[in-house]
């Protein structure tokens, strides 16, 4: 609701208003560390280490390699055992799945659900950790897919019958992957959810599509920008539903607000929070996955 | 406790100031009331003296006076820019009863030295920091898009600031815009803008005085902190009927009036609507997705009066006003419905006791809400928000001879609807409400005396006594550490969640320092019940209004204030310094971090976090209130800041709204009756805001880390807007005027906001980052066709 009225502000501003670029005087920033670390169930776990940048330095290959932290020691236990994440090989593989290309990956812990997991990371002097658990998995009463008459008969919105558990606390995760196009899981736009709107309800609801990523400015022109949040006949889908823990849904929820609305001059800058010690920004969270495919037909 | 030594404080003031007023035997009482000769309308604030001695007085809002002197012979005279003076010989042996009809004067007559000499209330009144606004004289001030604004005229007096175009509310000496009590016939306006604070509510035909007080403010106000808009709307005309109208860019308004028993009733009626959408319609194409979409608003005023006898007097008045914005996408399959406005309903009743004591008693109903409808496929979601209230008031004024004392109780019932939002995917409902209405009993009474001590020095003082308390039904939900519900505890109906009782005591002083000056100062303490809670960093209307509960305690403010008035040249020029220190405890905000829809399903206070704030601040005033030339300088240098322990880490920050320069420059000039050019001009330092100073990645997106909170500035505003206003000769009973108005004469590109702008893909290895800052409105000319019967 909130945002609509920011919209309309906003239409308003662009459809009356006059631009221009401006220079703006930054302080130099304290320069921070940013883990991105996860554990999904019958997976090892992965953590990108990266470090904050100055607001309006450019981003080329070269500042990429300044900014991803590559002499952490990162280390997993889940209470039992103990193993330090290899750092990947180098140089950097030109395909890769991840950004920043270079991550840290398990290969003797696997997630198992109900477990907790507490990583540490040290690098610079600093020593960073965070706990996350795995939340037992739930899966989709029933996918389909409901086309749009507007967009002609190629394009659909992906829909989901849900049950949510009796119990109150449940916060889940979307991912979907059009298999052979998209080269990971993408969270759907808006992909985190807590239950106490609907708490041991059933219903229906629909999903957009996601990004791979916001930057990529191509996709929100020409004929690419029809196909915004649908999926396309012929698609075959992997929908990924993860059943996560409070503190990983509570990052998410401001990460994703701040993504959308990040530099809108109407939002309320707010602070991400995170569940790492240490003065790190960034998570560590558990997935509790289940996967369904379906074809659009 | 502290109830019991209220009330035997406000009795012995109370009975004190009648034992001193009451037992002179050789003085009688001269009162009665002040109208325009031409309309019958109640004139307020005009002067009344006795010019033997320059002692005297002004009307009340309802136009009476009432002077207590010695017997014997003297010639009262009674003043009002913008009327002939009347004056009269009288040989005064009882109490008199002398109703005066004043003459309106062209325009001209106001560089005509008036008789009386009494035009220096601003050095001689206790008032600190009051500023009123001749309507007249607003109507001939450049327009933005030709509408008429009265809250935009108030930001152009020192102290007061806009927070921007495009922002609601306006900010007296760094109180927030919920922090202003805005009246309108005595009914609260709760917000008092159109179109996100483009256009004010209030329909200048239909508006008779309009007074702002910002400093010292006296006993019979309350529930407020920063400032008090008293707007008084004309009675209409109970002489001959007549209309007034007019045709602008945007709106389009027409204002009637008449007697409906000659010299006893009349009545007013006034409505404004806009149409852009109107206008727009013929252009957007058939096809188009988003065919339907439109914003209007509308206001509509209305007011009778009845006077039963000299004693008696009956008003009825009221106030609907809507914003209606729909926005339609084919494509999306979207229909949204918004819609927002106040509405406030008074009636008055005025009684004279006697010569000496007037009384007024008034039962008002207001309302202020918004209410969303929003269909996207089959989702259905519904939000309203709302505060209504429910008023009784009775205010007395004794006027004796060296003391005005006021007296008066308050009772309102406010019923609040912080969220009431309803979400439905096909026929599944969603959990959303949780506190649907939300009670509350506000009371007050209060005495107020204004008397001279001396010649030279008068004070003002007052203490007003408050109680409020929120009541069930109501559900308190207690959260645990990660935000579920663990417990509730349950109120029942007119069960005390919350009782809070204080004493405000009021205290303002003028000494006369020399004949054309004074020096005043002002200790005021208030208490505000009631909380807007605004989860973006700009007002919108969907903002709620709370109470104060177990959770919120009621704001508290307390000012100091003290000014150096100095009129020269007869009065042709006025003069002021001021400073102030203004300290705010129990100021509200929601945490970081807080969404929207965290209030949904638990009371709204429970996401509140709450802190301090201080401002302080130097306004310097100069007015040249004759001539063919006249307007005035306003310029304010002012501090102001926050401290709370869980935002920006516990560091005090600025507030959005401080300022540290704001200087506003009026001139008009009148070259004969009909032509008249205005100038206008504003510079304000850029608001404070926060910016992002570095970025880092998540899934291959860009994050903003920020900056501490309101650390950097826009820059500055300045602004020149220019207007020409013409008066065509008087044809028959028509009259017509023009009003030409440009807006931001040398284009300036204000900020209204700044944005990020990333261009290149992280998966490429490319992102660069440039801020834009968008400007609203460039050069706007306007003309306005007005016409009056």
């Amino acid at each position: 609701m909130l945002k609509n009225i920011v919209a309309i502000a906003l239409l308003m501003g662009i459809l009356a208003g006059c631009e221009k670029d401006i220079t703006i005087d930054l302080p130099e920033s304290e320069r921070k560390t940013v883990i991105e670390g996860w554990i999904e169930n019958g997976d090892y776990a992965m953590v990108l280490i990266t470090r904050n940048s100055p607001y309006f330095s450019k981003i080329d290959s070269a500042a990429i390699i300044d900014m991803i932290l590559i002499n952490a020691k990162v280390t997993l236990t889940d209470g039992v055992q103990t193993e330090v994440l290899d750092p990947p090989p180098f140089p950097i593989p030109n395909n890769w799945d991840y950004f920043p290309p270079y991550v840290y990956k398990g290969k003797v812990i696997k997630g198992e659900v109900g477990k907790t997991y507490t990583l540490t990371v040290e690098a610079d002097d600093q020593t960073y950790m965070a706990v996350t658990t795995i939340p037992a998995p739930v899966r989709f009463d029933s996918l389909w897919i409901e086309k749009n008459p507007a967009k002609g008969d190629t394009l659909g919105m992906l829909w989901a019958r849900f049950t949510d558990g009796p119990d109150l606390g449940d916060y889940y995760r979307i991912f979907t992957k059009r298999i052979g196009n998209d080269r990971k899981f993408l969270p759907i736009m808006g992909s985190v959810y807590e239950d106490k709107f609907f708490n041991g309800k059933t219903f229906d609801f629909s999903m957009y599509r996601g990004f791979e990523t916001l930057t990529d400015e191509s996709q929100f022109e020409g004929p690419a920008a029809e196909e915004i949040g649908y999926f396309k006949v012929g698609d075959q889908i992997a929908v990924k539903l993860c059943a996560i823990d409070r503190a990983h849904f509570a990052f998410w929820r401001a990460a994703e607000a701040e993504f959308f609305t990040g530099g809108n001059p109407f939002a309320t800058p707010a602070k991400i929070p995170t569940n790492f010690t240490g003065g790190a920004l960034g998570y560590f969270g558990g997935y509790g996955a289940t996967i369904d495919t379906l074809l659009v037909e | 406790m502290i109830r019991n030594t209220l009330i035997i404080t406000l009795l012995t003031l109370f009975f004190a100031t009648l034992t001193i007023t009451g037992f002179s035997q050789d003085k009688v009482t001269l009162s009665g009331y002040v109208k325009d000769a031409a309309t019958g309308e109640d004139l307020i604030g005009a002067n009344v003296f006795i010019k033997e001695t320059m002692k005297g007085t002004t009307t009340n809002p309802y136009g009476f006076y009432s002077l207590t002197i010695p017997k014997g012979n003297v010639t009262f005279v009674v003043s009002y820019i913008g009327y002939k003076d009347y004056s009269v010989a009288i040989d005064l042996k009882s109490d008199l009863r002398q109703n005066i009809n004043l003459e309106p004067s062209m325009i001209t007559t106001k560089e005509v030295v008036i008789t009386g000499k009494k035009e220096d209330n601003n050095t001689q009144g206790t008032q600190v920091g009051t500023f009123e606004i001749p309507i007249e004289k607003v109507k001939t001030l450049p327009a933005f898009l030709g509408e008429v604004d009265i809250l935009k005229t108030i930001q152009l007096t020192p102290g007061v600031q806009s927070a921007g175009e495009g922002n609601s509310g306006f900010y007296v000496r760094g109180g927030g815009p919920d922090q202003n009590l805005i009246l309108l016939d005595e009914g609260v306006v709760y917000n008092a803008s159109h179109l996100f604070g483009f256009f004010s509510v209030f329909n200048a035909d239909a508006i008779k005085n309009v007074e702002l007080t910002k400093a010292g403010m006296p006993a019979n106000y309350g529930g407020r902190l920063a400032s008090v808009l008293d707007i008084s709307m004309k009675d209409g005309n109970n002489k001959s009927f007549h209309g007034t109208g007019g045709i602008g860019l945007i709106s389009s308004r027409l204002t009637l009036e008449g007697p409906i028993q000659k010299d006893r009733s009349s009545f007013i009626v006034s409505g404004r609507r806009t149409y852009i959408d109107v206008l727009m319609k013929p252009f957007v194409k058939e096809t188009s997705p988003f065919k339907g979409s439109g914003y209007y608003f509308y206001d509509l005023n209305a007011k009778a009066n009845y006077i039963f006898s000299d004693k008696d007097r009956l008003f009825v008045s009221g106030y609907f006003g809507r914003d209606i914005f729909s926005l339609v996408s084919g494509e999306e399959s979207m229909e949204s419905k918004i819609q927002w406005g106040n509405g406030t309903l008074s009636s008055r009743w005025n009684h004279l006791f006697n010569d000496q004591l007037f009384s007024n008693t008034t039962a008002i109903f207001s309302d202020y809400s918004f209410a969303m409808d929003a269909t996207l496929t089959n989702f259905d979601f519904k939000l309203f928000t709302a505060v209504r209230d429910y008023n009784l008031k009775s205010d007395f004024t004794y006027l004796g001879g060296r003391h005005t004392v006021k007296f008066g109780a308050n009772y309102i019932y406010h019923i609040f609807t912080p969220n009431n939002a309803s979400f439905k995917s096909g026929d599944v409902d969603f959990d959303l409400s949780k506190d649907v209405e939300l009670f509350a009993h506000d009371a007050a009474i209060y005495i107020n005396d204004e008397f001279d001590l001396s010649e030279k020095i008068r004070f003002n003082a007052g203490v007003r006594g408050t109680m409020f308390t929120q009541v069930g039904p109501f559900s308190r939900f207690v959260k645990n550490e990660v935000g579920q519900i663990t417990d509730t505890t349950l109120y029942g109906p007119n069960e005390s969640v919350a009782t809070y009782t204080h004493a405000e005591p009021r205290l303002s002083v003028r000494w006369i320092t020399s004949k054309t000056s004074s020096v005043k100062a002002a200790y005021t303490q208030n208490y505000q019940y009631i909380h807007l809670a605004s989860v973006s960093a700009v007002s919108l209307p969907s903002d709620i209004w709370v109470p104060s509960s177990e959770l919120v305690e009621p704001q508290f403010g307390t000012q100091y204030s003290i000014g150096y008035f100095r009129n020269f040249k007869e009065n042709m020029f006025e003069t002021s310094f001021e400073v102030y220190y203004k300290d705010l405890k129990n100021q509200i905000e929601f945490a970081e971090g807080a969404m929207p829809e965290d209030n949904v399903t638990t009371n709204a206070d429970n996401s509140f976090v709450y802190g301090n704030g201080w401002s302080y601040g130097a306004e310097l005033f100069l007015k040249k209130r004759k001539g063919k030339l006249n307007g005035w300088i306003g310029y304010t240098l002012s501090y102001t800041k926050r401290k709370f322990p869980e935002v920006n880490g516990g560091k005090e920050f600025y507030a959005k709204y401080d300022r540290r320069h704001d200087v506003s420059f009026i001139a008009s000039y009148d070259f004969n009756d009909k032509l008249t050019v205005s100038l206008v001009w504003v510079y304000a330092t850029g608001n404070a805001i926060t910016l992002p100073i570095s970025r880092y990645f998540l899934e291959g997106n860009v994050v903003n880390e920020y900056s501490d909170r309101n650390s950097f500035r826009m820059p500055p505003y300045h602004r020149m807007d220019f207007s020409v206003n013409y008066v065509f000769e008087k044809k028959k009973r028509w009259q017509h005027s023009l009003n030409f108005s440009v807006y931001n004469l040398y284009n300036r590109y204000n900020p209204y906001f700044i944005y990020f702008e990333t261009t290149g893909n992280v998966n490429e290895m490319n992102l660069e980052v440039a801020a834009k800052q968008v400007s609203l409105f460039p050069i706007l000319p306007s003309i306005t066709w007005n016409f009056n019967f």
